[in-house]
């Protein structure tokens, strides 16, 4: 993991050291300060008392009760519709990209699923060919993350997907809350960057105060979901030995929506298509796809590889809980238990039911014994 | 950091009308020092664009040792290859690439080759049976076979020609379809497999074509006993960004795109899905 985060920002050993209790005001007073030279993304309160993470132009915005926002934080690095270059096509063609902001955003307040989505991203957009507009906008970024001492939504599950709720890695800055001060753990060199810019003064965290977080931490593994067992599902779903029956079962009830996709940390499938101004002048753009949707791999001659809604739940599935993939992404999983999609599946057709299901009635008769 | 989307600008400096919906593009990139070091291998492809439209990834059909022009044979089918099919000589268009991995070549001195091609399958294979037949000492027996839906849809008739009078390869066609002139073979393509003898001990068998067309070649393949990994086919997929990020051409934790186009049997079996 530090192999990758060397590259988005330079990772600092973790130990003792790089433990400092900050006052609660005192971390006011530092995003003051950071606000006049970084953008700053934080939870504020929307109109029903639920949580979104914007950009903010003071401290008064943010709302320090907050839960978790339903979209996850990927929007910041992968937009949903994100402009790639400029063209003309007056007589002979002529390619313009967008000015890159130099600007530092911090995203204050992330949760830990989220800042571990973020890292499997990290990985997926710097192997092989480097998106630039991705990475462009990570190496620029200040992940700020906050620890969580209960689960901010019902639907958590971050234990059984090892990414959460506290972190060891991934984070430029954790804070964890003590209740009358917090202990923040500094990360990176993009971390301290943070504290600079806000002009504080702290301490190094005493020997208390670090034994009161790993009291925190095991207080909060008793709040969060346990019972997604992914690694049992990981090993079916790897090996093929999910019965084809509940794959249509799934492929049956699922309504190919994809709000499972555009809420997922990691989902990061993108769609890329041309418009023109007028005659003359247009833009390419990307925006975000689904592998849950029929034309998402439908050929132009018709031909269609994932025509059936169960072969494109199959797919999901497989991306999300094979090991494969976990092979190629220093074996984090593809799901980070943020429970988005629980929330946002109308058919309940979620992560953690999928792997409950899998595991109770996906096996194919011969495997049962083995298991 | 370098932009992996930003196409470079290539001039279209002939085209050739292969059938009645297939054009062959010459193309050169209008900044030489882009062509000087557009530097490809048997197999791989470009993602072309046409601004205003979109971009769609197309193998490249000509030779990699040519290197003053390369090519693209294009079927009209979708939006951007029908707007393909709209330009002239002179105009300009986009392509990222190369992109993808290859046909094995070196690897395969001193085998027997056997190439079967369907349809529109065919240009791909022409960039390795091009430098192939260059070096035809290097090889033993050289079969291609080609099968296509009429006589009409057959792409480079000329050199087609060229194949079959070459007394050191083995060239035979079928279509689909016969017309009134047609005095060939009719039927598909692995029809053709008992009009020719095939060691399967020595033998390395390159396909493309319709995925239909694929999976009963390899079928075949297996059948008169070829090794798994002397079986190689390319795989297609719906495929958009082209260098592994946009998800689209996805199999198993394999992309079509970036692992592929080309696969050996023994791969493709390792792909979990479909």
């Amino acid at each position: 993991m530090e192999v990758l985060h060397s590259k988005i920002g330079e990772v600092i050993k973790m130990d003792s050291k790089n433990k400092i209790i900050l006052g609660k005001k005192e971390l006011i007073t530092a995003l003051k300060n950071v606000i006049t030279k970084m953008d700053v993304v934080a939870p504020i309160k929307g109109s029903e008392g639920e949580t979104h993470f914007q950009k903010i132009e003071s401290t008064e915005e943010i709302f320090w009760e907050y839960t978790h926002d339903i979209y996850p934080p990927k929007n910041f690095f992968l937009k949903q519709e994100e402009d790639l270059f400029r063209f003309s096509v007056n007589g002979k063609i002529d390619l313009k990209e967008f000015p890159v902001s130099q600007r530092k955003i911090v995203i204050f307040g992330i949760r830990s699923c989220d800042v571990k989505g973020l890292e499997y991203s990290d990985l997926f957009f710097s192997n092989t060919y480097k998106d630039n507009y991705y990475l462009e906008k990570r190496k620029r970024s200040i992940l700020v993350s906050m620890a969580c001492v209960k689960p901010p939504f019902d639907n958590c599950f971050c234990m059984c997907t090892n990414s959460g709720p506290f972190l060891e890695s991934g984070f430029d800055l954790q804070i964890v809350d003590l209740g009358k001060k917090y202990l923040i753990n500094i990360g990176t060199k993009k971390g301290e960057d943070f504290l600079k810019a806000g002009k504080v003064k702290f301490v190094n965290a005493g020997e208390k105060e670090i034994a009161r977080v790993e009291e925190l931490k095991k207080e909060a593994d008793v709040y969060f979901e346990t019972a997604a067992y992914i690694a049992k599902a990981i090993i079916q779903v790897t090996g093929d030995k999910v019965k084809e029956e509940l794959w249509e079962d799934f492929g049956e009830a699922c309504i190919s929506c994809g709000s499972c996709t555009h809420l997922c940390p990691m989902c990061t499938c993108f769609d890329v298509y041309d418009w023109l101004e007028d005659g003359n002048y247009g833009v390419r753009t990307r925006n975000w796809d689904s592998c849950h949707y029929a034309g998402y791999t439908r050929e132009a001659s018709g031909h269609n590889p994932r025509g059936q809604s169960k072969e494109r739940v199959k797919r999901r599935c497989y991306h999300k809980l094979s090991y494969q993939y976990m092979k190629i992404n220093n074996n984090l999983h593809g799901c980070v238990g943020c429970g988005r999609c629980v929330i946002a599946c109308p058919v309940f057709l979620d992560i953690p039911t999928i792997i409950k299901r899998i595991r109770r009635e996906g096996l194919i008769e011969k495997e049962i014994d083995k298991v | 950091m370098a932009n992996i989307y930003l196409p470079d600008i290539a001039v279209i400096k002939d085209i050739i009308q292969e059938t009645s919906d297939t054009k062959t593009f010459v193309l050169r990139f209008k900044n030489p020092k882009v062509q000087k070091n557009f530097r490809f291998k048997s197999g791989q492809f470009v993602e072309v664009s046409v601004f205003g439209v979109g971009e769609v990834p197309i193998g490249i059909s000509s030779s990699p040792t040519e290197k003053k022009n390369f090519e693209i044979t294009v079927r009209a089918v979708g939006s951007v290859t029908n707007a393909l099919h709209q330009k002239k000589v002179g105009d300009e268009i986009g392509i990222r690439g190369p992109l993808g991995n290859n046909f094995p070549i070196d690897e395969m001195k001193d085998k027997k080759i056997l190439i079967i091609g369907g349809g529109i399958g065919l240009p791909p294979l022409r960039s390795l049976i091009l430098p192939m037949l260059e070096k035809r000492g290097k090889f033993k027996k050289f079969t291609i076979l080609y099968g296509a839906r009429t006589p009409d849809d057959r792409v480079y008739k000329n050199l087609l020609k060229k194949w079959n009078e070459k007394r050191d390869v083995e060239f035979l066609e079928t279509v689909d379809v016969a017309d009134n002139g047609w005095t060939g073979n009719v039927g598909v393509v692995i029809t053709l497999f008992e009009k020719i003898e095939i060691d399967p001990q020595d033998t390395v068998a390159y396909t493309c074509g319709p995925p239909i067309m694929i999976e009963f070649v390899i079928q075949e393949l297996l059948s008169i006993g070829l090794p798994d990994d002397m079986i190689i086919s390319t795989l297609e997929r719906y495929m958009k960004c082209g260098v592994g990020k946009c998800g689209h051409c996805a199999i198993g934790h394999k992309y079509v795109c970036i692992d592929g186009p080309v696969f050996s049997f023994k791969d493709i079996k390792t792909l979990p899905e479909e």
